[in-house]
């Protein structure tokens, strides 16, 4: 697509051409294209006469619903980009994510408002007009604290968890949403006849291939209701009563449906392509996905939020038990190469870091010193994104995944800073000194555990609930455990984080001597 | 009336895989977003063990997972 194409102008040209196809299904309607644009419109022109305008950054913040959808497309046809936060993250995680994003507006259902009231009282809301009003109010609210600057061609904010503790705003444009959404339309061969399963949250980036695939064809969005979710067999039923085509979601996801739904997924025989990705792919997944479903195209894809996809693999039948899943080869527009510390190109076969670069890449991030840090120079002068992930060429010519180069870690498809996790440790003044762990876990890639040091047992027992408060649910640590004589340490004096990550692995973890499970 | 040791046990597994929260016998884990895929997975399996009871992938449904109560209630067709 030719640059300068927006997000915005696909519902439009959607809704003339397929006014009277489905647009989105929840749990509760399915709205045509005419009537999603149609709502859209609204949200549009109440967000402008609010003084809305190109560039700026409108926040949405609700529950995944055909409103949502519509909310969204809204707030891009005003010109503004959309910053979705977490429905069901701790309030003041979505203060602290507004409050550094500075948007122009606020956009909110009736119980994220709710919540607002709380963490922010002086914020005033008013009735947002969707023309849909039969779905529930919407709620603006223009903040007092002055507005970023306008940025050009903004489409859209995410937030990723960051290693000092603060989460990263993801600034993607028009320009690189789109070149991402032509590559999803012309790999998966999306029409106006696919329907486009949705199990993630809006402020998760398998969404804009979700959203925007579908509204780009004039095929429908099936948005899974929150609640079925965690359920193999509701998730399982739910695409098959949508009649699901093509379906991406995180690895872990068909992980889990593989090992506690290996019955059910003949029950998703209408779809014709499964796209995973985010997590390393293991043979025996992808072996019972194709015994259930023989005919699906299924590719794995790579690309953090910063980049969207920026390569994939098609698996083409049946694995071997030991194969490497490959995370395959680079998309058209977008450009990677493998360097090594000196960021200097190494040998095919040889491990190295990841750098991308292209038009899908983000503009950069909502704050300028952590953009400063993301951005690396090769010696030939060009600029590249380092995505922090370390791979090597396989002989066919296809990148593996080997690991990351630093402690980010992924948990059930998120990604996890496991430096966010220990500042809000540090938080707690009776903690001496804390650190958090991964171990690998078949199903959901990593589980966290979180050792802290302490005068008393006593001292730490606000920890957990002042986790739930602060960090969303996938970044709770499975275990927190109080150490009584100091956390293990190397030869240097430093904490010995590969000791404590065998003893988390440990299946008698609670049994230990000298560690308490703070519960 | 006795008390229910099942669904003691039940709401101490809840407790175990939602540290933080807090759970008592009809607190709504699914709508309240207390039960995620992780710690539903987790909630099954450390049911299985602690209260020697086998669930099939076709009894993991909502209807069952609700609430404490809602487990307790499941538990019982299956003889606990």
């Amino acid at each position: 697509m030719a640059a300068g194409h927006s997000l915005a102008d696909d519902l439009r040209s959607t809704a003339a051409r397929h006014g009277d196809r489905p647009a989105v299904i929840d749990a509760v309607v399915t709205l045509t294209y005419a009537e999603l644009d149609r709502i859209a419109q609204h949200v549009c022109d109440a967000l402008r006469g609010l003084g809305v305008q190109s560039g700026d950054a409108v926040v949405w913040h609700g529950a995944k619903s055909s409103l949502a959808v519509a909310a969204v497309h809204g707030i891009l046809r005003s010109g503004a980009g959309y910053v979705p936060v977490d429905p069901d993250g701790p309030p003041a995680r979505a203060e602290l994510i507004v409050g550094r994003c500075r948007p122009r507006a606020l956009v909110a259902d009736t119980t994220a408002r709710e919540q607002w009231r709380t963490v922010a009282p002086d914020l005033r809301w008013q009735p947002l007009p969707t023309g849909y009003e039969e779905a529930g109010p919407l709620w603006c609210a223009i903040p007092d604290a002055a507005p970023r600057d306008r940025l050009a061609n903004l489409a859209y904010v995410l937030h990723t968890s960051g290693s000092t503790g603060l989460p990263k705003g993801v600034v993607h444009t028009h320009a690189s949403a789109s070149a991402f959404v032509d590559w999803s339309v012309g790999e998966l061969g999306l029409t106006e006849h696919d329907v486009i399963v949705n199990s993630a949250p809006l402020h998760f980036d398998p969404t804009i291939l979700h959203l925007f695939g579908a509204a780009r064809v004039g095929a429908a969005v099936a948005l899974m209701p929150a609640s079925a979710a965690p359920f193999p067999a509701a998730y399982v039923d739910f695409c098959r009563q949508v009649g699901g085509t093509v379906w991406y979601a995180v690895t872990s996801t068909l992980v889990w449906l593989t090992r506690r739904g290996r019955d059910l997924l003949p029950g998703l025989r209408s779809l014709r392509a499964a796209v995973v990705g985010g997590e390393v792919l293991q043979p025996g997944d992808v072996n019972t996905l194709f015994a259930a479903l023989p005919a699906v195209r299924l590719l794995n894809v790579y690309g953090p939020t910063e980049s969207n996809v920026c390569t994939f693999h098609e698996i083409r039948g049946p694995q071997p038990a030991d194969a490497v899943i490959p995370i395959g080869r680079v998309l058209p527009g977008a450009e990677i190469t493998v360097v090594d510390e000196r960021l200097e190109q190494v040998e095919p076969g040889r491990t190295g870091r990841l750098l991308v670069r292209g038009t899908m890449l983000m503009e950069g991030y909502l704050d300028p010193e952590q953009t400063a840090r993301a951005f690396v120079r090769t010696p030939d002068g060009r600029s590249w994104y380092a995505s922090g992930d370390l791979v090597r060429e396989n002989p066919a010519g296809d990148l593996e995944f080997v690991g990351r180069e630093d402690a980010q870690i992924k948990s059930r498809g998120f990604r996890v800073e496991l430096g966010e996790i220990e500042r809000h440790l540090r938080a707690l003044d009776a903690v001496h000194e804390c650190v958090a762990v991964a171990t690998p876990d078949p199903v959901f890639s990593n589980l966290i555990t979180a050792f802290v040091t302490a005068d008393r047992p006593d001292d730490v027992r606000p920890l957990p609930e002042l986790l739930r408060t602060r960090l969303p649910h996938y970044m709770i640590p499975r275990h927190l455990v109080l150490v009584a004589d100091g956390l293990p340490r190397n030869a240097n004096g430093k904490v010995d984080r590969k000791a404590l990550a065998e003893l988390a692995a440990r299946p008698s973890l609670a049994e230990t001597p000298g560690l308490t499970l703070i519960r | 009336m006795a008390e229910d040791v099942v669904l003691r046990a039940v709401v101490a597994a809840v407790r175990e895989v939602a540290p933080g929260a807090e759970i008592v016998d009809d607190t709504p884990l699914i709508a309240h977003r207390i039960v995620d895929s992780l710690s539903l997975l987790s909630l099954v399996s450390l049911l299985e063990k602690e209260l020697s009871v086998t669930i099939r992938d076709s009894e993991i449904l909502p209807a069952h997972f609700e609430s404490p109560l809602a487990i307790r209630a499941f538990l019982r067709t299956k003889g606990c």
